[in-house]
């Protein structure tokens, strides 16, 4: 029964099924509502869908000069890494399938993890732009690592004060539990900055538009992605769109957590409102109103502007707001 | 980036901009558009001032002889090889060839771009053949008619000088 | 099932790559404005992408020069199957009033399989559009042919 119920949590709620619709879901949502914020009707909403689907269709070609078992295996690693983030989130007042302590600093690897299989997907590809690509991918992961860390720590730090316990305030569990007792973290005023830094540090985590340096189609001919064609290309169109969903849900959870009704359907569907809203913020927003920026642009905003609102936080924290 | 925002916002609860064109009819060209070359045979006098001015040389004329003597002229216009510099219907002594408004000029084959037509150019009537007798006969004729003529001159000559 | 889910969708998510074989930019400006909101192909699923590797629809325009040719093949080739060649304008085509030139080594026909011309110099976008949803019939066309 165990091994049943464990299946069922790997394969459909929270695991791999419900991460593809809800990225499917948000993925589609966004590129609907970029257009009409472009005054366009837009894609059909399972766009996402026939994108990967259709990818799939077409003929792989394994270029000469690639280090085909490294070139195969990148995109198939780094989308189950990103899975089984799902599996340490405990959505929609669920409890989380492996739930334990420092499980937040385990994602942060497991996302990084998702960052590397992409750099190193590329790094074997032996392309030229891919090269540039892998280099502006990791300039990117650079600029938003610093400030995700110092959200963690922020958020982290609250909790600490409950449980006194350092391995046990990285346990998202004991977040949402500090978030059912004493209201959203959201609401504090010394989260409020963290909230907001997170906010930003989704685009660029995610490799949404104004953030998307690394895969810039009109510079650097989709960059990381250049020699990838058919279904490798497919698994990494779906990693993007599921971390979109991955980053709403972390957002969710750290922020909004500890809402619950008590139905485990409405739970759900609050979450998935809660997930879209997040994704017209972080996702259609500034792909709507930013143009690209530059890869030293990037550097600079996140290390002063958004590293500073979570250093904010902290200080707050710290004088116990 | 305030006003991009406030745009943003603002088109999300507008229509969209777009053209339903896939969907309909394709919408009208402007006025004065240059499209597809249409061409009328039975205007054209076969001048060849088009085939003179234009440029990416898009038409052939093919001149075809038939058995009575007729010649069958086809002008051939290749819309995949035309500027639509309207140079052609500029020149056009008597207006045969004109630019539509027509731009869907989408196909598959080569000939769902050639835009042709002929017509037959009629042969002058031909010289009506004689025999010897009737050559002889005629002779006779205009010679007796040339006497006859001389005949009356010199009797005009006459009565002028007895005036 | 599957097979066929990816049959039906090969047709609605079309992704373009554009060469630019020694064109004058006239037909790549009127390329773009295809996806501008007026003209929106993306609610057709059109998307354009920087790499061959990831292309379905390749548009080609200009005449094919000298200089461009040999990468133009090279890109061609680089194309994953099934994949659509559209020629765009007049000049991949003819060579239109480049026709002649010591530096033309055209028509495009002479090198690849050319799927559906647009005529016209420019074709306007709307033409462009209709090829474009011409040459997905194709792509759906080709996808089953490739199947079996």
């Amino acid at each position: 029964m165990s091994v049943l119920m464990n299946l069922f949590h790997v394969l459909v709620f929270p695991g791999l099924l419900f991460c593809v619709v809800m990225g499917v879901l948000l993925s589609g949502l966004d590129r609907i509502w970029v257009a009409r914020m472009q005054r366009r009707v837009g894609p059909p909403l399972l766009q996402p869908l026939y994108d990967f689907l259709k990818c799939c269709g077409k003929e792989t070609i394994i270029p000469r000069h690639a280090r085909k078992a490294a070139f195969l295996a990148a995109p198939v690693v780094g989308f189950v890494a990103l899975v089984s983030i799902s599996l340490f989130l405990p959505v929609a007042g669920q409890e989380a399938v492996f739930s334990g302590s420092s499980d937040l600093v385990v994602i942060l690897y497991l996302l990084t993890l998702v960052s590397v299989c992409m750099i190193v997907g590329a790094a074997c590809s032996g392309a030229p732009f891919a090269g540039v690509g892998l280099s502006r991918e990791m300039v990117a992961m650079i600029s938003y690592e610093l400030p995700f860390v110092l959200v963690i720590l922020a958020v982290s730090s609250v909790t600490f004060t409950v449980t006194g316990n350092v391995p046990q305030s990285f346990s998202l569990q004991a977040i949402v539990d500090f978030q059912a007792a004493n209201g959203a973290l959201i609401t504090r005023l010394s989260m409020i900055p963290a909230a907001i830094a997170m906010l930003l540090v989704i685009p660029c985590e995610v490799g949404n538009h104004p953030f998307d340096v690394a895969e810039a189609e009109t510079e650097i001919c989709e960059g990381t992605l250049s020699e990838y064609s058919g279904a490798p290309l497919a698994i990494f169109r779906l990693t993007h769109m599921v971390k979109m969903y991955i980053m709403a849900a972390l957002f969710c959870v750290m922020f909004l957590g500890g809402i619950t009704t008590g139905i485990v359907l409405l739970d759900i569907a609050i979450f998935v409102l809660f997930c879209i809203v997040l994704t017209f913020i972080t996702s259609s927003l500034p792909h709507a109103v930013c143009a690209r920026f530059k890869v030293e642009q990037v550097f600079k905003f996140y290390w002063t502007v958004v590293a500073g609102l979570a250093v904010i936080s902290l200080i707050l924290v710290w004088l116990g707001l | 980036m305030l006003p991009y925002l406030k745009q943003a916002v603002k088109n999300l609860f507008s229509k969209p901009s777009t053209e339903a064109f896939p969907a309909g009819d394709p919408p009208k060209a402007a006025e004065g558009y240059r499209g597809r070359i249409s061409y009328d045979p039975n205007k054209c006098l076969n001048c060849g001032m088009c085939l003179r001015v234009c440029a990416p040389q898009c038409m052939e004329r093919t001149i075809e002889k038939l058995e009575n003597g007729d010649q069958k002229i086809t002008f051939s216009f290749d819309m995949t090889s035309c500027t639509f510099c309207a140079m052609c219907a500029d020149f056009c002594t008597t207006k045969a060839i004109k630019l539509t408004d027509d731009y869907m000029i989408v196909g598959t084959k080569p000939e769902d771009f050639i835009v042709s037509a002929s017509f037959v150019k009629k042969a002058p009537p031909p010289k009506p053949q004689f025999t010897p007798e009737q050559i002889a006969a005629m002779k006779a004729k205009a010679e007796a008619a040339k006497k006859a003529k001389e005949a009356a001159a010199a009797a005009a000559a006459a009565a002028a000088k007895e005036g | 099932m599957f097979e066929k889910m990816i049959d039906d969708s090969m047709s609605k998510s079309p992704w373009i790559f554009h060469i630019n074989a020694g064109s004058c930019n006239g037909c790549d400006i009127e390329l773009v404005s295809v996806l501008t909101p007026r003209y929106d192909a993306e609610r057709l699923g059109f998307r354009l992408t920087g790499t061959p590797r990831q292309a379905d629809i390749v548009v080609v325009s200009g005449p094919i020069t000298v200089q461009t040719r040999d990468r133009l093949v090279r890109t061609l080739a680089q194309v994953p199957d099934p994949k659509c060649v559209v020629s765009l304008g007049s000049c991949p085509c003819s060579g239109n009033v480049f026709k002649g030139s010591y530096a033309i080594d055209g028509p495009l026909e002479k090198w690849t399989h050319v799927d559906v011309s647009v005529g016209g110099c420019t074709p306007k976008p709307e033409a462009i559009i209709a090829a474009l949803a011409k040459a997905t019939e194709i792509l759906k066309e080709k996808r089953k042919e490739m199947r079996k």
